[in-house]
Formats: C-alpha cells, structure tokens, sequence
C-alpha cells in the first residue's frame, strides 16, 4: 500500500534574521538584510500509512511546526522531498490543499468578529463542499462536539476551548483524508480535552482519516496515536510504538516517600542526587524519587534514605510517559 | 471561474465584518465633516476678496474639491495593510495561505466587501448630509458621470494596490504600523487628497504626473468638479489602468519573493 505520508531526508534552513528597529530601521532591512541560518529541520525520513494515528512530540523549537507546515505546503523545503497522497505540497498547492484539514492550537481560521458559522460557510464554499454532505457533517460535528450554542456567536467572545472546537470542525468540513493537529489541546481543561480526543478518536473510526498530531500533552499521545515520534534539534530521536517507547526509555521508575516529620530537603538531596536519581516536587513531608531501575533497585534507596529519615510509607510506580518525555528533554538520557 | 462563488462569500464577510462595529463606523462617519471643516477653513485664508480664483479655484471650488476627495477616501481605505499586518504578527495568515485560492484575489474581494460597507453606511450618508446643507452641489453635466465613475474604480484599484503592498511588507519585516502612518500621510499630500495637485510649485508638479498616486484622489475628483472635462479624460484613463496593471505585476513580484521569506514564527 502506497504511503499517506512520505517525507526523504528533508531539511529546512531558515535565515533568521536580524532585526533593526522601527520604521527606518525596517526599510534598512529590506535593502540590507542581516540574518544567520538556523537549520529547523535536519535530513528528516519517514513514512506513514493511510489511516495512522501518529503523535510528533519535541521541546518547544524542536522542529515539530516547521515539519507540519512543509507537510501543509506552507514553507517550502530547503531540500529533500514531502509527498502526501501522492501530491507534493509545495509544488500542487491547490490539489494539496482540498486533501488536508489543519488545526494550529493557537491559531484561529475562524472570523474574529463574525459568528463561528459564517466562517463554516466560507469554507463550504472555498472546498466545494455540496450542500447537503455540508448539512450532515455540520449536524455531527454539532452533536459530537456540541456546537450547537457556539454557532451563532462571535469568535471574539469564545473561550479558548470552545474556539478550537469550532476550529476543529472547521477543518474537517471538507473531510480531508488527511488532518494536521498541532497542539490541539494546548490552554485545554480536562473535561473539554477528553471531548476533543473522543471526538478525534470518532473521526479516526468514521472515515479512516490519517492524523499527524504534535502536541506537547503526553496523555494526547497514550489516548490517541499508536505511533509516537520525537523530535528534537530537527533529527527525529525516537520512532515507535508507544510500547517500545516506554520499553526502550521507561528505564525509571519512580519511589513516592512520606516521612513522620519534616525532612532536611538539602541533606536527603545530598544524600540521594546523582546522575541516575532525580528528586522531584519535594515537600518537606512527601517526596518523588525517579531513579534509573539499571543502577539501583527501590530497595537501595529506601535503605540509604531509612538510615537518616523517618520513613512513614512508600510507593514505587511505572514512570509516567510526561516524566520520561521531560527527562529526555532534560538530558536524563543522554 | 468556478472559485467565484468563493471569491464573492468573501466579499460579502468583509462586508459584515465591520458591521459589529457600530461605535467605529460612527467615528469614522464623524472624522470627515471634522477633517473637512479644519482643511476648509485652512485653505479659505488664501481667499481675501469676494469672487477671487487661486490657482484656477474658488472658495466654492475647493469646498467642492475637498468634499468629493473625502467622500472617496471614506471607503477607499479598507485596511487591508493593518489587517496583513496583524494576521502575519499572529500567524492566522497560515489558513489563508493554505486556501485553494490566490490570497491577492482573497484579500481583495474581502476589502471590496468592506469598502462597500463603508460607502453604503458613511459615505452615502455624508453625500446626503452635504447634499441637504447646500455646502456641495452635484454637477449638472451627465456626460460626466460615467466617466468619474470609471476613475473612481481606477482610483479605488490603485488604493488598494498600495494597501497591500504596504500589507505583504510585514513578510519582509513582520511589522508594519508605522510604514502604515507614514506611508499614508505620503499617499495623502502625493494623491491630492491634502491640496489640488496644481497648488504645488512646477517641478514637483512634473513629478507628481509621473507617478500612481495622483490616480488615487486627484484625477476622479478633477473630473467631478469639471476641471478635466469627460472629453479629455481618456487620456488620464488610460494612464491610471496602465498603473493599475503595473502596480498590480508590482506586488505580483514583492508577493512571491515575500512569501517566499515569510517564515511564521512560534508555534
């Protein structure tokens, strides 16, 4: 079967530029740029199938965006190749364009000072959805995500969360077999996340639809993608299923302590910190130990810590994928 | 042309856009009998006797002249320059990019939308409003109707043309609003917006011939107030639609290279 996505060592330089203030200084830029290059995106390979779920996970500058926006058509790459469905976005534009739905958390393809509908409308229009196709998608994506009192009011006044659900829809009105989520449920509450995610996860099951997702909430990707790829410095670091991504780094675990009395924070850090143990969100009575389980067992440590501390109880727990997420980006690996 | 019906659903959002906003049509509605009142009064000092002409002009004749400009400057500027601007800051201008559709053609049929809105809801008013008080009367010759109207249109083209240029230069340099002050204080002396264009001194007369922004204001409003008689307008026609075209391959080029640097920033 034919690749949804195929990306060949792609790379994107951008020239960063430089610049000199205010209105002068603008029309200076504009004869004489300064600027220094800033590799994004470095020699990127990947493929995915029609109808993959796949999770794009990295540190904010990572290179995640500017991935999305070359596979959008949006930015051209520096070199090597992107095909969606066959098509090269940069090249066919417009061919591209009727085949994908896009979702930028913090932006809004919406009309800020008109009513959520009208911009529903517009875009019937521009992907020329038929009538009655638009009707029934509309009264679905109404239900599933509960638009109905949203419709008619103005995107200015919307909160954030209820705007990306219209967003949301907005993309899929044309029902693109190919949908870009990026951060989709970024300033989310937990209730509006969990609609989001069943409403994506019904999208998935209805038409097939193969969805990119980058989000910087680890539980979007347990949730929702059977694929997970991390990027970091534009190289991707990790390419798997979320199994073998906790396999291949979920070599923490992690000891939950409660002490009878307040403890010494300093003198257990000293006692307990290296390269392979980590103390997170200490309180004086509680704290959270990740340690690497190939350097020391929970045994070690609650001896070591027992010896000096007035251990009440503890608990040890799989490494949550947000903590091996943050360690990776914090270096805990490398 | 199947994407007309597009193009047109965007024309008519634009039209509605600025209709949420009652308060800032009314204060846009206001600013021009005020703007008008200080320019009159202004230039009524280089009138000392009864009946004198100033550079081809009575007192009336300017009042005429500065009416009519206003009027056309009340829905030519549709901001599109602040609105590319702002989408380009914010980075909403991604979606328009990823349309199936030209995003010049876009932004157009948006900024008619909203230029007939503020013509219907201020500058027809206004025409009223003048027409009622008997400080402006319209000219009697039907041949020139027709003939205004088609430099109206030429004039509204080259408006826009330069609104979006200043617009797409935030893909250069991501920030325009002080471009946008400065650059319409230019269009406004250069257009003749400020003052009839002969009151400037020769050379720069020359100058100002040789240059788009006379299209803008100057040569509609000569022609209402009968100073280019529709027989010999076609010449200025023709000068304005060849500007029309060659600012438009103008922004053609500035577009492509721009988008092309255009990088959109954050997240």
């Amino acid at each position: 079967m034919e690749a949804a996505i195929y990306v060949q060592n792609l790379t994107k330089v951008y020239r960063v530029g430089r610049h000199r203030e205010g209105v002068w200084g603008g029309l200076l830029d504009l004869v004489a740029r300064r600027s220094q290059p800033v590799k994004a995106v470095d020699n990127l390979s990947f493929s995915i199938e029609p109808g993959e779920t796949v999770g794009l996970i990295g540190p904010n500058g990572a290179g995640k965006s500017t991935t999305i926006k070359m596979l959008t058509g949006i930015l051209k790459p520096t070199t090597g190749e992107v095909q969606v469905l066959g098509v090269t976005p940069s090249k066919e534009r417009n061919r591209h364009a009727m085949q994908i739905g896009v979702v930028f958390g913090q932006r809004t393809q919406l009309w800020w000072d008109l009513a959520v509908i009208e911009a529903f409308r517009l875009l019937g229009k521009i992907y020329r959805v038929p009538p009655a196709d638009f009707e029934a998608r509309l009264a679905h994506f109404n239900r599933i995500l509960e638009l109905e009192d949203l419709l008619h009011r103005q995107v200015r006044k919307l909160s954030l969360g209820q705007r990306v659900r219209c967003d949301l829809a907005a993309s899929l009105l044309h029902n693109p077999p190919v949908l870009f989520l990026d951060e989709p449920t970024i300033g989310m509450d937990v209730a509006v996340k969990a609609r989001m995610r069943t409403f994506i996860k019904e999208i998935r099951k209805n038409y097939g639809t193969t969805i990119i997702l980058t989000t910087h909430d680890t539980a979007d990707i347990e949730e929702l993608s059977e694929r997970l790829m991390m990027i970091d410095k534009g190289m991707i670091l990790f390419d798997g299923s979320l199994a073998r991504f906790k396999e291949s780094y979920g070599r923490t675990r992690t000891l939950y302590i409660d002490f009878t009395a307040e403890v010494e924070l300093e003198s257990l850090r000293a006692l307990i910190v290296d390269s392979d143990v980590k103390l997170l969100r200490p309180m004086p009575k509680r704290v959270e130990i990740v340690f690497d389980r190939n350097a020391y067992t929970a045994q070690d440590l609650i001896g070591k810590i027992g010896a000096q501390f007035p251990i009440g109880d503890f608990s040890t727990a799989e490494t949550a994928v947000e903590t091996i997420v943050r360690d990776i980006y914090e270096g805990f690996y490398a | 042309m199947r994407r007309l019906g597009a193009y047109l659903y965007f024309l008519r959002l634009g039209f509605m856009e600025l209709v949420a906003y009652r308060i800032t049509v009314l204060m846009l509605a206001l600013s021009v009998p005020i703007v008008l009142f200080a320019r009159y009064y202004v230039l009524a000092a280089l009138y000392q006797r009864p009946g004198q002409m100033v550079e081809g002009y009575s007192l009336q004749g300017i009042l005429t002249y500065l009416i009519c400009a206003w009027l056309l400057r009340s829905f030519f500027r549709s901001a599109v320059d602040r609105r590319i601007g702002r989408d380009v800051r914010s980075g909403d201008i991604i979606f328009d990019l990823m349309r199936p559709l030209d995003y010049a053609v876009m932004t157009f049929f948006r900024a008619l939308g909203k230029s007939l809105n503020r013509m219907l809801f201020i500058s027809v008013p206004l025409l009223v409003l003048f027409l009622s008080t008997d400080v402006l009367t319209l000219p009697r010759e039907a041949a020139m109707w027709p003939v205004f109207l088609l430099a109206v249109g030429i004039g509204f083209l080259i408006a826009f043309q330069f609104q979006f240029l200043v617009g797409i230069f935030t893909f250069f340099t991501g920030y325009n609003i002080g471009l946008i002050w400065t650059f319409d204080l230019i269009v406004q002396v250069l257009s003749g917006l400020l003052l009839p264009l002969h009151f400037f001194p020769g050379v720069m007369q020359n100058w100002l011939m040789a240059l788009p922004f006379r299209h803008i204001y100057y040569t509609p409003t000569q022609i209402f107030v009968g100073h280019i008689a529709p027989g010999e307008a076609v010449p200025y026609l023709i000068n304005g639609g060849l500007w029309v075209i060659g600012m438009g391959l103008l922004n053609l080029v500035v577009y492509r290279a721009g988008r092309r640097r255009l990088t959109i920033a954050g997240g």
